[in-house]
C-alpha cells in the first residue's frame, strides 16, 4: 500500500512478534452488494465511485494495510443463504478484531439482518467479545428525515434481538454512511481508533497542542488514505471533518505544481510540507507533514501569520511525540 | 469590450454544463440538475480587464436549431467573435450534428468572416478504453478531424477533447478566453518580467472568479513538467472553493513550503490571482509577498482598469 519501504519492513519485523491472536484487524462483512469492495476501493484504492458500479462480487478474500500495521479484510459475501460457515473464521478473530458489518439501507432490510444475527450468533461463539460496527449504507439516496427513521428502526431492532439472545448491546455501534460524500472516512477513522495503540495519549498530546497554540481543532491525518488516526477531544464536527478532507486533497495536487523538483540530490522526496491556508472570516488552516505520510491539520479561528513561527516550532514538537507513541521510524529526518 | 460568443451542439451535448461549471461554480455532478436550454439564454461575464465575454447558450433542440439557421441567422451569427461548436461523443445521431455543423460555420462565414472556430469532442470520459485501443481519444479526435475539417468553410477550427470530470474543460476554456484578451502580449511581457524580478522559477496568473489560466511563464532549463500542470490547479482550487463555501468561509491565499520550494497563491488584482513558485531555500516568504504586492500595484492598470 505505501511506498515507504523501510518503515513497512520495520514495521512487518515488529508484527510478526506479535501473536497473530492480538494483530489488529478489521473485517468487512455483509451481505453480496451490500458495499464492502466499493468502500474499501474508494478509501484505499483512491478508486472514483462511480467506477464501483460495475464491479463483480468479490471470490476471494482481499487484505489491505493501514497505519499502524492494521489489517483489513475484504470478507466476499456469498449469498443470503450461505453466510459464512465455510470460511474459518479462527483465522481471523482474535482479541484486536473489530467487524466492520455493511448494510445496504436501500436494500430489503429484513433479509440483512437475518444475515447480520446468524454472523454475530458465529462470531460471538468464536470470541464473544467482538465489537459489530454496523454501517447502514447507501444513505446517499434518502432524505435527512428518512435516514435517520432507519436508523432509529434498524437499531431498535437489533437492540431487541441482542437482549433476547442474551448479548451485550454495548458492542454494537452505528453510522450512517456513502460513498458518494465523506461520511465513509469518517466511520473508518473512527472504526481504526479502537485498534491505534495509545490512542487516547494520541489524543492528549492534539488537545494540548490546541490549548497551547489556540486551535480551534486539530487532526492527525493519513494523507494516503484520507482517514484520521486520532484527533483533540474538543467537540467535533462531520463538516469541519469533510473540510480536512478536501484539504488533504488540496495538497496532494497542488505537491504536483513542484513535484518536478522535489528530489534532494541523494534522490529523496522531501516530507517536509508545511501550508497555511487563509479563509474570509479570519479563519486560517495550517497543516504540518510528521512524516512521509501522516499530517496535521489543524483550524483556527484567528489570522495565524502573526505568529506562524510559534506555531510551527510547537507542531514540530508535537509531531516528534505523536512520532514517539506511534513508534513509527522517523523517515523524514535523513533530507 | 464586448465580446460574442456562440456556444451551439445538440441537446444534451453539455452546453449549458459546461457554462455552469466554468463560470457559475458548478460542481460536476451538478450538472444532471440542468433541463435543457429553451431558446437561447445569454449570460454576459467579465473577465479581465474590460473584456466582457457574451455568451450565447444556443438550446439545441431540433426545433430551435431550424430557426437559428433560417429566421434567426442574421441576428445569431452577426459580430460573432467566436464560434464554440459542442460534440457528444455519444451522439445517437451523427450525420445530423455534422449537417447542422456545416449550417452553421456557413452562416458564420457569412456574417462573421473573421470569427475564431472551436470544436469541442466532449464527454470524453465516456469513451471505453478497448484493447485494440480503436477507440482511443486520440483515434476519436482524428476522426472528428477528418470529418469537419472539409465541412468547415475558410475557417481552422481548433479543436479539444473534453470532459465535466477531468481538468480537460479548463483547459480549453483557458486557451479560449486567452485568445480573446486584447492585451494578453503586453500582460505576458510583464508578468515575464515580474518572475525574473522575483528570482521565481514560475508565474501563473489566473482570472479571480472562473480560475482560468490567463498567462504563465516558468524559467527555462528546468525539467520540464507536465505541460498541462497549471491547467489542472484551475479545476483544484475551484473545487477547493466549493468545499470551503460549505463551511461558509472563502478561499483567500495559500501558501505551501516544501524543503527549499515554496509556493504562493495570493489574490493579485482586482480580477486576477498569481501563483508564484520559488525554488531559492534562503527566499524569505515576507520579500515574496512583498513582491506581489509591489507587482500588483502595475498590473492593476493592466488587468483591471478599463481601456477604451
Ligand atoms: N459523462 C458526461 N456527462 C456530461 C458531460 N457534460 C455534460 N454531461 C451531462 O449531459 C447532460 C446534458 O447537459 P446540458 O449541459 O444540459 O446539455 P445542453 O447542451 O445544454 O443541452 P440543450 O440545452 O438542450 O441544448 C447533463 O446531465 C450533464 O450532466 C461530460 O463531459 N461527461
Ligand atoms: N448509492 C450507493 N451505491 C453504493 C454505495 N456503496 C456501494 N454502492 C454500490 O453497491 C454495489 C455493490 O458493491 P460491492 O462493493 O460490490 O458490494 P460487496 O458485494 O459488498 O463487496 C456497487 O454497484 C456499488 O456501486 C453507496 O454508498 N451508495
Ligand atoms: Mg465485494
Ligand atoms: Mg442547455
Amino acid at each position: 500500500m505505501y511506498q515507504d519501504q523501510p518503515e513497512e519492513q520495520l514495521q512487518e519485523e515488529n508484527y510478526h512478534s506479535i501473536d497473530n491472536d492480538t494483530k489488529p484487524k478489521i473485517l468487512l462483512m455483509g451481505p453480496p452488494r451490500s458495499g464492502k469492495s466499493s468502500i474499501l476501493m474508494v478509501i484505499f484504492e483512491k478508486r472514483d465511485q462511480l467506477e464501483t458500479v460495475y464491479l463483480q462480487p468479490t471470490t476471494d478474500i482481499v487484505e489491505y494495510t493501514m497505519y499502524g500495521g492494521i489489517e483489513v479484510y475484504d470478507l466476499p459475501g456469498i449469498s443470503y443463504e450461505h453466510d459464512y460457515q465455510f470460511i474459518d473464521l479462527n483465522l481471523f478473530l482474535g482479541e484486536n478484531t473489530v467487524i466492520v458489518f455493511v448494510i445496504d439501507t436501500q436494500d430489503d432490510i429484513q433479509k440483512s439482518l437475518h444475515y447480520l444475527y446468524s454472523s454475530m450468533d458465529l462470531i460471538f461463539s468464536i470470541q464473544p467479545n467482538t465489537q459489530f460496527n454496523i454501517f447502514l449504507h447507501k444513505i446517499d439516496g434518502l432524505s435527512e428525515e428518512l435516514r435517520q427513521d432507519i436508523n432509529q428502526e434498524i437499531q431498535h431492532r437489533i437492540f431487541s434481538h441482542m437482549d433476547y439472545e442474551g448479548y451485550d448491546n454495548s458492542l454494537v455501534q452505528f453510522y450512517l454512511t456513502s460513498i458518494y460524500n465523506k461520511s465513509i472516512y469518517e466511520a473508518m477513522s473512527r472504526v481504526s481508533h479502537k485498534l491505534v495503540p495509545n490512542v487516547s495519549t494520541l489524543e492528549n498530546i492534539l488537545t494540548s497542542f490546541c490549548y497551547k497554540s489556540n486551535l480551534d481543532k486539530a487532526y492527525l491525518f493519513d494523507m494516503d488514505s484520507k482517514l484520521f488516526i486520532a484527533t483533540d477531544s474538543f467537540p467535533f464536527a462531520s463538516q469541519y471533518h469533510q473540510f480536512c478532507c478536501s484539504t488533504i486533497g488540496l495538497m496532494e495536487d497542488l505537491t504536483t505544481m513542484y513535484s518536478e523538483y522535489q528530489l534532494n540530490q541523494s534522490g529523496e522526496v522531501f516530507s517536509h510540507q508545511v501550508a497555511t491556508i487563509h479563509l474570509d472570516a479570519n479563519y486560517s488552516i495550517f497543516t504540518f507533514q510528521v512524516n512521509k505520510r501522516l499530517m496535521l491539520i489543524c483550524m483556527v479561528r484567528d489570522n495565524i501569520s502573526k505568529n506562524l513561527s510559534l506555531l510551527e516550532f510547537n507542531a514540530k514538537k508535537v509531531s516528534l511525540s505523536l512520532k514517539k507513541v506511534l513508534n513509527f521510524p522517523d523517515s523524514s529526518t535523513k533530507d | 469590450m464586448k465580446k460574442k460568443l456562440l456556444l451551439m451542439g445538440q441537446s444534451g451535448a453539455g452546453k449549458t454544463s459546461m457554462r455552469a461549471i466554468i463560470f457559475s461554480n458548478y460542481g460536476a455532478a451538478e450538472t444532471r440538475r440542468l433541463g435543457a436550454t429553451m431558446e437561447i439564454e445569454h449570460s454576459s461575464i467579465p473577465f479581465i480587464g474590460d473584456l466582457h465575454l457574451n455568451i450565447w447558450d444556443c438550446g439545441g433542440q431540433r426545433r430551435f436549431m431550424n430557426n437559428y439557421i433560417t429566421d434567426q441567422k442574421e441576428h445569431l451569427f452577426k459580430d460573432a467573435e467566436v464560434l464554440i461548436y459542442v460534440f457528444d461523443v455519444e451522439t445517437r445521431d451523427q450525420a445530423a450534428e455534422f449537417k447542422y455543423y456545416e449550417d452553421c460555420v456557413k452562416l458564420l462565414s457569412q456574417f462573421s468572416p473573421t470569427a475564431k472556430v472551436f470544436c469541442l469532442i466532449h464527454k470524453i470520459d465516456l469513451i471505453k478504453q478497448d484493447s485494440r485501443k480503436t477507440s482511443s481519444v486520440p483515434n476519436v479526435l482524428a476522426n472528428y478531424k477528418k470529418t469537419l475539417g472539409p465541412l468547415s468553410q475558410h475557417f481552422t477550427p481548433v479543436f479539444y477533447t473534453t470532459s465535466i470530470w477531468s481538468y480537460t474543460l479548463y483547459q480549453a476554456w483557458s486557451d479560449i478566453a486567452y485568445k480573446l484578451i486584447p492585451n494578453i502580449t503586453m500582460i505576458e511581457n510583464q508578468l515575464k518580467q515580474f518572475r525574473q524580478l522575483c528570482g521565481a522559477s514560475r508565474v501563473v496568473m489566473f482570472e479571480k472568479s472562473t480560475f482560468l489560466v490567463v498567462s504563465h511563464t516558468q524559467e527555462h532549463g528546468k525539467p520540464n513538467p507536465e505541460d498541462d500542470v497549471f491547467v489542472r490547479i484551475s479545476e483544484t482550487v475551484k473545487t477547493y472553493r466549493q468545499a470551503c463555501s460549505k463551511i461558509r468561509a472563502p478561499l483567500v491565499a495559500i501558501n505551501i513550503r516544501n524543503g527549499p520550494f515554496s509556493m504562493f497563491l495570493e489574490p493579485f488584482t482586482e480580477t486576477t490571482y498569481v501563483l508564484v513558485v520559488m525554488n531559492d531555500p534562503d527566499v524569505e516568504a515576507a520579500v515574496v509577498k512583498l513582491n506581489i504586492s509591489s507587482a500588483r500595484i502595475h498590473f492593476v492598470n493592466l488587468a483591471d482598469i478599463q481601456h477604451t
